[in-house]
């Protein structure tokens, strides 16, 4: 009964709260806004619905995730507030027991946040059933959909997280230990389950030491579901879910049973442990009073008067916001904050310095882009800096309010102003601390690497100038926001409301930084090109925002609250009052200033940098398609030969091309007209052909204008088009500056070239936004059958570039083909380039102050152009790719050219790219350090094998983009590479790499889907597509598939029409497999096939003539597996490798294999026996893993040994 | 230097009308305002100190208006609220040291001064390295003078000072604010009619908003010579006394029942002349027998 009216009371209580229907609002407006902004989106283009079980829950997880940080007050006012208010002398001395107290209260706390993650499910139905959604989107009602995912997730985590909160309250006695509660969870949640599942490898322990069930529900279902299964299925209880949910359950309880045990009904005497005496010496618990007589003497003070003075002022200020900062700074929680952070920081950076497990150089460049994030980026750990800042101005607002002085303080002498002042400076001296940190962390992971090249003066600039400035803007807006709220828990709120719409502005449509507070187009560094004019937009916006923020800040002078009357008839009245002075004119200079640059900036983004939303630019792609698609089949003469002088001005950062094209109708009919899709850099007054044209057509919101000719184009004739085309730097658009032409790192690409006849690049491919737009639907890959059937193909236009290039002196400037003549001008270098053969039709032109390398291989120049001092993989870049045009040369055909560069150009990016003679990659490149790599295997290398890889596959081998294009590009390029790899370093380092591409990451495995030949997604295309050729390789012979590939690129060199596709490739497979194979090759490319192999026991014993009789019983399994998931058996009697060696592990090939052949097994269990001539350790089926099994593990086994 | 507090009236958002069209002046020395809890004691204080807006009226200290030149006032004033905290991880001196820069003193070795002689003044110089969390609740108040106490104020204010504080505690306490007296304006509010009698030249009795009664206690008391009455009962009797006579406070004195009645002439026998003191002024006042309260008219015995 008395539990009862404990749970009653406070339930009545907590609903009666204001705060409590907050939290319930922005848990449902959150769903809302995600159901509606992100889901529906992908549910358009990935077809599954908007109420599938699937999105239900992974909304629920989100929204648990915004319910943990806000709503915890309600645990904490349940297991505290007593305590805090005083209550507790009236409660403890109740006859109730300390277990219905107890219990009651959390009971109650519990359900209120159950009553408040049905906002949810309110949340959720909301953006299903309001107006506005396609119903196509919306599935049939389930009612079980949402219940699952609410017993599922949100209870047992309210469950989780009422415990952590309530425990940490009641014993600290102090209401808002429950914001600690939250961020241990959001912390484990979000940090520790990402770190341990990434970094550590260790996916499953990832997924059960997370408490909300980010990882758990969101990586596996999002990544792991076909549609299908998104729209349908529900989550199995079972497995790592309900250990996870149990294991958290469990320790909620045990967390209560805690503090069962601790809590005492009693008047609390602050206790003092060892740590806290040996933290806090000083400290004294009970004072006697000093000795003082009844009488008191005389007063008598010196006679100082104060001063109000401007120097007084500063001094005041300055002394105000100190004490403030050290108040923060000082404390316990302070100093538990910076450790954690500067630990966090630098074992979170040695854990994760790798890309693909190649560690990396921990190189200035690259921290400062790593560390404390923008605020418009929240996919980072530093979510936590918003937090500590949105966090830190609550307190600073509100400190000397909940230490009761403010009486004493507001009746100080001191102007309003002053006050808000010092807290922001309090404020700004934090994220001082905050910033330098990231500098010392920054410092500590280049030391414990053993990397000295420090750049102290760039951290610094980076942390404590421009990173500092953008968190300060920010953190003056939520001093602001507590001020003008005046209620510190509404306060809060908000201000993640705040955070939050700056954080994911493009879900709420804001996408121009004039419109986002504090937000501006985003620098960037590289050693390259410095910040290569990022900051100039940088510094204007920031101008603008701070003048926002001076603005905001006299509102909030003329708002703040000084005494008891905070009703909002006396705020405004105070508002009049304040006014009078200085402060109106203030306000009134700070209001026309920011509106000044506001104007400046609308002005230069918006009209001189006409700025298009990107609904607007979608529009207009739409509008595009509508308009000219119709010319796509349109006879249009050939771009046969370019001449081209390109003029680079890298300080101006501008460029001028003067261009001639040779055009050639090869088509049989006349051409009458000429459609050219012309980019805004060409000029088109002084666009000219050698046919007099009647005249044109253009439409100044498109890039395409029609030129009719006076004369039309007979077939077999040539034209000339003559065209201009300048890049130059006007200012800046939302976006930032280009960064095309930069002081030092040009990469001017094609896209300032005019095109012949019509680009269909532009046009929308997502199915949402065609169907958005009124576009028909289309496949977003055409099919592979399709494009066989098709009547008309475009081809790959070959062309050949004549191109001379002028760079400031100093500098290179490369692009295609092989140098003429290279000679100097006044402060001007001029570089001729020619392709000896045509090439395709993609080019870009790069200047940089380049240091250069070359290499000699059979009389092709090799070379590297690269950045001075990114001289890490210099050699390992020109080895592999002397190795890999060797190994080509031999095994598919030779080289088509006379030069290979490899170019290195700005940005961190990791990747590289390859085009016709030229391997280009971004300076993230010269990061990887594979020499520290302790997996005996070199990464980079094998990436610029597979790079060169694509000279042949992708350069000489133009294929047509339809379905199974990855595969025949990036599929033929790795197992390419592998091929490099075990030529020059062995097999060893071969097993190492394939060991490294069976893990699931970066790419995980898909089990469900179509075949390779069809396949799109990067596991079949980067993984799946090379093992399956490696596998046919092991099987018919490497001289067969060679022919096979060699046969390929023979037939379609050309780059006419048709192009290849995987069936040619499959086509010519099969004339190189042998009949009792031709099974295999269909598995591996034409079904998605799967094997599930394994051995189950191994039984060796010593013959007499020294051999050993091995048996294996092994068993086996083949299915294929449709894009439903749908798993169908398949009858097998297949050739499989038996092995036995006398290693402790498998090897790639070669001595410690005492047996290796193939034999036929056939689905389920069989015993196989072999004779081996020395004694074997381990043994198994398919021992080298070349059939498509995604567990290898249970291949081979060690070997038992039976006496003769 | 006065302070000239006319027609000021401030009515709460729940209806409470908590001052209503107070006039007064009050003169250099130490002035008591007396009055119940809930009078509208700490209302008036409140906007003394800038710290609450009145509703009509205006306050004047010399030539500087209250209300609007609050910049002005706070130079000059000093205010000890009825409850205030402190952060209880400082030390004394740190915070005196603190407040003392928020009052105008910016110069360090001069704030030193200044702190030295106040921590001296109040008593807490042997305390100063403490931590305020462990200070009593005399200590506190004491601590609170002393920044009070800070830039020489020209008007104290003081909130209910004595609540709480044992009897040691409060004669010092007393004893301190009676120096100030002689230097500046300073009001004292209390519910406590000892602390106006032992301390103030001028003093206001204050009900429900209204002052009832501006005097000099000692003058109020020669005034009411003659008017107050005691009789010693049996406590039954004491509703038919109440009927009967005037009655202003009501005691028990070693168990029995002392009742004081006000009338202007004799009301019999049975009752003795009492030597008023400022607690009948008090209760008179209150009774609406003296001063501008609600009159009652004062039940004379009809023999």
């Amino acid at each position: 009964m008395k539990l009862a009216a404990i749970i009653r009371f406070e339930m009545a209580y907590q609903l009666k709260r204001l705060a409590t229907w907050l939290f319930f609002a922005v848990v449902g407006v959150v769903c809302f806004l995600l159901a509606r902004e992100n889901f529906l989106a992908d549910a358009m283009y990935d077809d599954f619905y908007l109420n599938a079980p699937f999105v239900i829950a992974v909304i629920s997880v989100f929204g648990c995730l915004i319910w943990l940080l806000a709503a915890a007050p309600i645990a904490g006012e349940a297991a505290a507030r007593d305590v805090q208010t005083g209550m507790y002398a009236l409660i403890y001395t109740l006859p109730i027991s300390k277990g219905q107290y107890l219990v009651g209260r959390f009971i109650a706390a519990f359900l209120t946040n159950a009553i408040i993650l049905l906002g949810v499910l309110a949340g959720i139905m909301l953006a299903v059933y309001l107006p506005g959604v396609d119903a196509k989107a919306i599935g049939p009602f389930r009612a079980v959909a949402y219940w699952h995912a609410y017993g599922v997730v949100c209870l047992p985590n309210a469950f989780i997280a009422t415990a952590l909160q309530f425990s940490l309250s009641a014993l600290a006695g102090r209401t808002r230990a429950s914001y600690a509660g939250s961020l241990i969870l959001f912390f484990f949640a979000y940090i520790i389950s990402i770190l341990v599942s990434f970094p550590l490898g260790q996916p499953e322990l990832g997924k059960l030491v997370d408490p909300v069930g980010v990882v758990i529900i969101v990586s596996s279902i999002t990544f792991g579901w076909t549609p299908a299964e998104k729209s349908t299925r529900l989550m199995d209880v079972s497995g790592i879910l309900l250990w996870n949910r149990l294991l958290w359950t469990g320790i909620g309880v045990l967390l209560l049973v805690i503090t069962h045990w601790r809590f005492r009904f009693a008047h609390r005497v602050p206790a003092r442990r060892w740590w806290h005496r040996w933290l806090f010496p000083a400290a004294k618990e009970a004072l006697a009073d000093a000795p003082v007589s009844v009488l008191t003497s005389p007063i008598s003070r010196p006679a100082i008067a104060p001063a109000f003075g401007t120097r007084d002022r500063l001094r005041q200020l300055w002394g105000l916001s100190f004490d403030a900062f050290l108040s923060l700074a000082k404390s316990r929680a302070g100093w538990i904050v910076w450790g954690a952070i500067l630990f966090l920081t630098v074992s979170i950076t040695l854990i994760n310095l790798d890309l693909d497990g190649v560690p990396l150089i921990p190189r200035t460049d690259y921290l400062v882009l790593h560390y404390a994030a923008p605020l418009t980026n929240p996919y980072s750990p530093w979510i936590l800096l918003p937090l500590l800042i949105i966090y830190y101005a609550a307190e600073l607002v509100w400190r000397e309010r909940e230490a009761g002085i403010s009486e004493l303080v507001d009746t100080a002498p001191l102007p309003e102003w002053l006050l808000f002042a010092s807290k922001c400076l309090a404020l700004a001296l934090v994220l001082a601390v905050l910033m330098s940190l990231m500098v010392v962390a920054a410092i500590l992971v280049q030391l414990f690497n053993g990397y000295h090249a420090f750049e102290i003066g760039l951290l610094i600039q980076a942390f404590l100038g421009l990173r500092l400035v953008e968190y300060l803007l920010f953190g003056v807006l939520i001093l602001v926001i507590q001020v003008v709220v005046n209620q510190k828990y509404i306060g809060l709120l908000c201000s993640l409301l705040a955070y939050s719409i700056i954080a994911f502005s493009s879900i709420f449509g804001i996408e121009h930084h004039l419109l986002l507070y504090g937000t501006s187009p985003a620098w960037n560094y590289s050693q390259m090109r410095g910040y290569g004019g990022s900051l100039k937009p940088w510094v204007w916006f920031t101008i603008y925002w701070a003048s926002w923020a001076l603005v905001l800040s006299i509102a909030a002078r003329l708002l703040w609250v000084r005494g008891k009357d905070q009703r909002w008839r006396t705020r405004w009245r105070m508002v009049w009052q304040r006014l009078s002075g200085n402060t109106g004119p203030a306000l009134i200079m700070a209001a026309g200033f920011m509106l000044a640059m506001g104007g400046y900036l609308f002005f230069e983004t918006v009209i001189v940098n006409q700025y298009a939303s990107k609904n607007d630019d979608l529009q207009r792609r739409a509008d595009y398609e509508n308009k000219f698609s119709h010319f796509a089949n349109k006879p249009r003469p050939t771009l046969t030969a370019m001449k081209l002088q390109v003029d680079l001005f890298p300080e101006q950062h501008s460029a001028e091309v003067h261009g001639v094209y040779q055009l050639v109708n090869q088509t049989s009919v006349a051409i009458d007209s000429l459609h050219l899709f012309v980019p805004p850099q060409v000029d088109r007054r002084r666009l000219n052909t050698s046919i007099k044209r009647r005249y044109a057509v253009w439409d100044g919101r498109f890039p395409y204008s029609i030129y009719v000719l006076e004369k039309p184009l007979q077939p077999g004739d040539t034209m000339q088009l003559e065209f201009v085309s300048q890049h130059w730097v006007n200012g800046f658009t939302n976006n930032g500056v280009s960064q095309l032409v930069t002081g030092n790192g040009t990469m001017l690409t094609d896209e300032l070239l005019p095109a012949i006849g019509y680009q269909s690049k532009p046009e929308l491919l997502a199915p949402g936004e065609r169907r958005r737009y009124g576009l028909p639907e289309r496949p977003v890959i055409p099919s592979l059958e399709g494009y066989e059937a098709a009547p008309y193909q475009e081809g790959i236009q070959k062309v050949q570039v004549d191109a001379t290039l002028s760079t400031v002196a100093g500098q290179v400037a490369v692009t295609k083909g092989e140098l003429q003549k290279h000679w100097t001008k006044g402060n001007r270098e001029f570089y001729h380039y020619v392709t000896e053969s045509p090439i395709p039709n993609s080019l870009a032109f790069y200047s940089a102050r380049y240091a250069m390398k070359e290499k000699m291989w059979q009389g092709i120049a090799i070379q590297l152009y690269y950045h001075p001092g990114h001289t890490i993989n210099v050699e390992r870049i020109l080895l592999s790719a002397q190795a890999s045009l060797q190994e080509y040369s031999e095994q598919f055909g030779p080289y088509p050219y006379k030069v290979l560069k490899v170019l290195e150009h700005p940005g961190l990016g990791i990747g590289m790219h390859s085009e016709s003679g030229l391997v280009t990659s971004s300076e993230g490149f010269t990061l990887f350090n594979p020499g520290m790599d302790n997996r005996g295997m070199d990464l980079p290398y094998a990436v610029v094998a597979h790079e060169m890889g694509h000279q042949w596959w992708g350069g000489q081998l133009p294929y047509a983009s339809v379905q199974g294009a990855p595969v025949l590009s990036e599929g033929l390029a790795w197992y390419s590479a592998m091929g490099v790899v075990e030529a020059t370093k062995g097999s060893e380092a071969l097993w190492s790499l394939r060991r490294f591409m069976r893990q699931p990451y970066p790419f995980p495995p898909i089990k469900m889907g179509v075949p390779l030949l069809q396949a799109m997604d990067p596991w079949q295309a980067y993984r799946k597509g090379p093992f399956a050729f490696y596998a046919l390789q092991e099987y018919i012979g490497r001289p067969a598939v060679s022919t096979a590939l060699r046969q390929l690129l023979q037939k379609h060199a050309g780059g006419k029409p048709p192009l290849a596709t995987t069936l040619d490739l499959y086509r010519e497979l099969q004339a190189v497999t042998p009949d009792s194979l031709q099974y295999l090759l269909h598995d591996l490319f034409a079904a998605n096939s799967f094997w599930e192999l394994k051995t189950e026991q191994v039984d060796a014993k010593s013959l007499p003539d020294g051999q050993w009789q091995l048996s294996l019983a092994v068993k086996a399994r083949k299915f294929v597996i449709d894009p439903s998931g749908k798993e169908t058996d398949v009858p097998m009697n297949d050739w499989i490798e038996l092995g036995a060696f006398d290693g402790e592990r498998p090897v790639e090939k070669g001595a410690p294999y005492l047996y290796l052949q193939r034999h036929r097994i056939h689905s389920g269990s069989q015993q196989v026996v072999v004779t081996v001539p020395r004694k074997p350790v381990w043994a198994g089926i398919d021992p080298r893993y070349l059939l498509i099994d995604l567990k290898t593990d249970d291949n081979t086994k060690a070997v038992g040994m039976v006496k003769p | 230097m006065n302070l000239d507090i006319s027609n000021i009236s401030k009515t709460y958002a729940n209806g409470v009308q908590a001052l209503n069209d107070i006039n007064l002046q009050i003169p250099p020395g130490m002035y008591g305002l007396l009055g119940p809890n809930g009078a509208g004691k700490s209302t008036l204080m409140r906007i003394l100190a800038t710290l609450q807006e009145p509703d009509h009226g205006s306050v004047r200290l010399g030539d500087i208006d209250v209300l609007k030149q609050k910049d002005e006032v706070r130079k000059t004033i000093g205010y000890l609220p009825q409850e205030f905290g402190v952060y209880p991880k400082a030390k004394a001196i740190d915070l005196l040291d603190h407040f003392a820069l928020l009052k105008g003193f910016t110069r360090r070795t001069e704030r030193k001064q200044v702190v030295e002689a106040l921590l001296r003044q109040t008593n807490l110089w042997e305390v100063r390295q403490q931590k305020l969390g462990g200070f009593s609740g005399g200590m506190k108040q004491r601590f609170g003078v002393a920044v009070a106490l800070l830039g020489n104020p020209r008007l104290m204010i003081v909130d209910e000072p004595t609540a709480g504080l044992d009897p040691a505690e409060r004669v010092r306490f007393l004893n301190l604010l009676s120096e100030l007296g002689e230097q500046s304006v300073v009001i004292l509010s209390t519910h406590i009619v000892e602390d106006v009698s032992e301390l103030c030249t001028r003093m206001a009795i204050i009900d429900k908003g209204s002052i009832l009664l501006e005097a000099e206690p000692l003058r109020a008391m020669r005034d009411l010579r003659g008017r107050i009455w005691k009789r010693i009962i049996p406590k039954e009797a004491l509703p038919e006394i109440e009927r009967m006579y005037a009655v202003i406070s009501t005691k028990l004195l070693a168990g029995r029942t002392v009742v004081q009645v006000y009338s202007e002439v004799p009301p019999g026998a049975d009752f003795e002349p009492v030597e008023p003191n400022l607690e009948d002024v008090y209760f008179s006042t209150m009774a609406g027998h003296i001063g501008k309260g609600p009159k009652r008219a004062s039940r004379e015995v009809k023999p």
